[in-house]
């Protein structure tokens, strides 16, 4: 999922929705904020600026993953066994 | 039995399509002009467009710091000419020349925090280097200037319709008398009938155009510019009757591997500190330290297709790479970043990953094809922003034939465009009316419909597919008569076995999108047919021919129009001194 919304910080003022400039996003009929068409974000981030809540982060697909050089293990890397 | 489409009939002296940069300056200074103004757009212009979260740099003329220098306003016009190599429209590189600066201030009365107590010029500007000789591009808090241009937009009076597709342009005895759009979120059809329209819908987002999607990845937008970019407004532009240029022209860029973003780079928003450097430490680029002086090349034009070459001779992988910078210079471009379009999403995700520009490289490669930028494909206007279509008129990238216009050649020609058309409109009679039931109108709820009700359909997504393949292999690289001719026949193909299926209004826009990619498609291959020789700026192919490799000036240093007259393209070749 390329925006990841915490439900617990979320306000359900529907801005995320509103803003997006793909549609991505649409409020549920419970009032909530789904990320309903996730392969057409085009991880602008402007949801995740106008979010009041600051409920919002954004992730990459693992095809569009930034690698740094030189080469460390990014945090949330976890052990790797063979 | 079908269910027809609601309609609503909103009426108007000047509609605007499109609400980005150049469409909101255009809503702005008609609704100025006591035209009543309508701006609409496909998604929401608070955040839309290629400034949709920010632009941090914007070239203008500044008498106060050029003019003490011996720079005038002709010399930037040179200047910029010489560096695409007199390919550009001299009229409206003048017009963004003349207006970007007072368009720049027009967004400070806004409230866009343009100026900064630690500058040592004149009027607390900061300044860098960017695509002509001198410093004269401004660095800026531009993150939120969408937000406070759309709240603008309302706030002079004019009306502002998010989420509606504008798909077809009203002709009526030889005039644009307005246009039909379709809801996004909403069932329903809109009718806009105007005295004059203005197209402010940008470039076409190269890579929805040509990118190979990778396989299995379901299509994500990774693309630098907006994917609701699909030409809809060369299309719509064609359909009615009007000429369009430059659609044969595109180049790579180079981007951040993986994730396509950072015009620029190793430069704009990543100088003072950037630098490209090679898998052995060697620096291809050097970083641009003198970003803050005069120098002879502007660093748009540094030649990043050296980066490539790197690649192709066996010294990759390639980085960006900012950790020789001062503290200093590294906040700077990280200010610059921010600000920048994608640029907060960048810094994010870095920061999450526990990757710092002090410490880290980033790896670059080639990414995704523009058309816009040197190639500037889009309509064909005269010095009054009017295209060959009367009553229409266009402003910003929808401008064929002003390469690297850029942000400022958006805000400038908007507002230039809005004060023409309505000067036009003032001249004219009425336009002539269209209702609802007209054959147009009808045509297009007919469209809807039956995208609507077709059952397994193809989804837009497998013709998304299916276009990218044909164009990235037969209109990029490996372009001769024969390999165009076989890519018309491949889209011919494609364009008579696609039967898209729409589930849902939202769908519904990315249908249509796909039709004007389509037409896109085609204008380009015949575009690329056409050009018999192979065309650089700079020494950057942004036209290659297996067959034509040599340049021809004697023939071709012109911009190709195309358009449509009883059915068949008509081609013709306009020179850029006096077009």
């Amino acid at each position: 999922m390329p925006v990841k919304i915490d439900r617990k910080k979320c306000v359900q003022c529907g801005t995320c929705a509103d803003h997006c400039p793909e549609d991505v996003i649409v409020m549920t009929k419970a009032n909530r904020p789904q990320v309903k068409y996730p392969n057409e974000c085009w991880h602008c981030g402007a949801c995740m600026i106008d979010c009041r809540a600051k409920a919002i982060d954004i992730a990459l697909p693992l095809f569009m993953r930034l690698i740094p050089e030189p080469y460390h293990k990014t945090l949330k890397d976890s052990s790797r066994e063979y | 039995m079908k269910k027809a489409l609601e309609k609503t009939v909103i009426d108007c002296d000047l509609l605007v399509v499109g609400g980005g940069l150049a469409g909101c300056f255009a809503a702005i200074k008609g609704a100025d002009l006591g035209a009543k103004t309508v701006l609409v757009e496909k998604a929401n212009a608070l955040r839309s467009g290629a400034a949709a979260t920010g632009v941090d740099h914007i070239w203008a003329y500044f008498p106060e710091i050029q003019g003490p220098r011996g720079y005038t306003l002709d010399d930037l016009v040179k200047d910029h000419t010489d560096k695409v190599d007199g390919m550009i429209h001299q009229d409206i590189l003048r017009v963004i020349s003349e207006n970007a600066l007072d368009r720049i201030h027009d967004l400070e009365r806004m409230g866009v925090k343009i100026r900064y107590e630690q500058s040592k010029l004149p009027g607390k500007y900061i300044l860098v280097r960017q695509i002509q000789s001198v410093v004269n591009t401004l660095n800026f808090d531009g993150r939120d200037m969408k937000i406070q241009m759309a709240k603008e937009v309302k706030k002079r009076g004019a009306k502002c319709i998010n989420r509606v597709m504008i798909n077809d342009l009203v002709v009526r005895d030889g005039r644009v008398v307005g246009a039909i759009g379709v809801g996004v979120r909403d069932r329903k059809i809109y009718l806009f009938r105007s005295k004059a329209t203005i197209l402010c819908t940008a470039r076409i987002s190269g890579g929805r155009m040509f990118n190979e999607p990778g396989p299995g990845s379901g299509m994500a937008f990774n693309l630098r510019w907006p994917p609701s970019e699909t030409g809809d407004g060369k299309a719509m532009a064609f359909k009615a009757g009007a000429e369009l240029i430059n659609l044969e022209f595109s180049h790579h860029r180079v981007n951040f591997k993986n994730f396509v973003r950072g015009g620029g780079l190793p430069y704009n928003s990543y100088s003072p500190a950037g630098q490209g450097i090679n898998a052995f430490g060697g620096v291809i680029m050097p970083p641009e330290k003198e970003v803050f002086s005069d120098s002879t090349h502007g660093i748009y034009n540094a030649p990043k297709h050296r980066l490539i070459d790197e690649l192709m001779q066996g010294r990759g992988p390639i980085y960006c790479d900012l950790t020789t910078g001062t503290e200093d210079e590294i906040q700077f471009c990280e200010w610059s970043i921010t600000h920048e379009g994608g640029g907060t999403s960048l810094l994010r995700i870095m920061q999450n990953e526990g990757i710092d520009f002090r410490k880290d490289r980033l790896e670059m490669g080639p990414g995704e094809v523009e058309l816009g930028n040197f190639g500037a494909g889009g309509i064909y206007v005269d010095g009054d922003c009017h295209s060959t279509l009367p009553g229409l008129f266009v402003a910003g990238d929808e401008m064929g034939g002003v390469p690297l216009g850029c942000a400022p050649g958006a805000i400038a020609t908007g507002w230039y465009a809005a004060e023409k058309s309505v000067a036009w409109m003032n001249r004219q009679a009425s336009p002539a009316q269209f209702v609802p039931r007209d054959e147009e109108v009808e045509r297009m709820e007919s469209l809807c419909l039956s995208l609507l009700a077709r059952k397994n359909g193809h989804p837009w997504q497998e013709a998304q597919v299916a276009l990218n393949r044909i164009m990235n292999y037969y209109g990029l690289k490996l372009k001769t008569e024969k390999m165009i001719q076989r890519g018309l026949e491949n889209l011919d193909d494609l364009t008579r076995h696609t039967d898209l299926e729409a589930r849902n209004q939202h769908e519904l826009m990315r249908c249509l999108e796909m039709h004007n990619l389509f037409l896109n498609a085609e204008l380009i291959l015949r575009g690329n047919l056409e050009r018999k020789e192979t065309r650089k700026i700079k020494s950057m192919n942004i036209h290659l021919r297996l067959d034509y490799p040599e340049q021809d000036d004697e023939h071709w240093k012109c911009a190709l129009s195309q358009r449509l007259e009883n059915g068949k393209i008509v081609f013709a070749k306009r020179p850029f001194r006096t077009i």
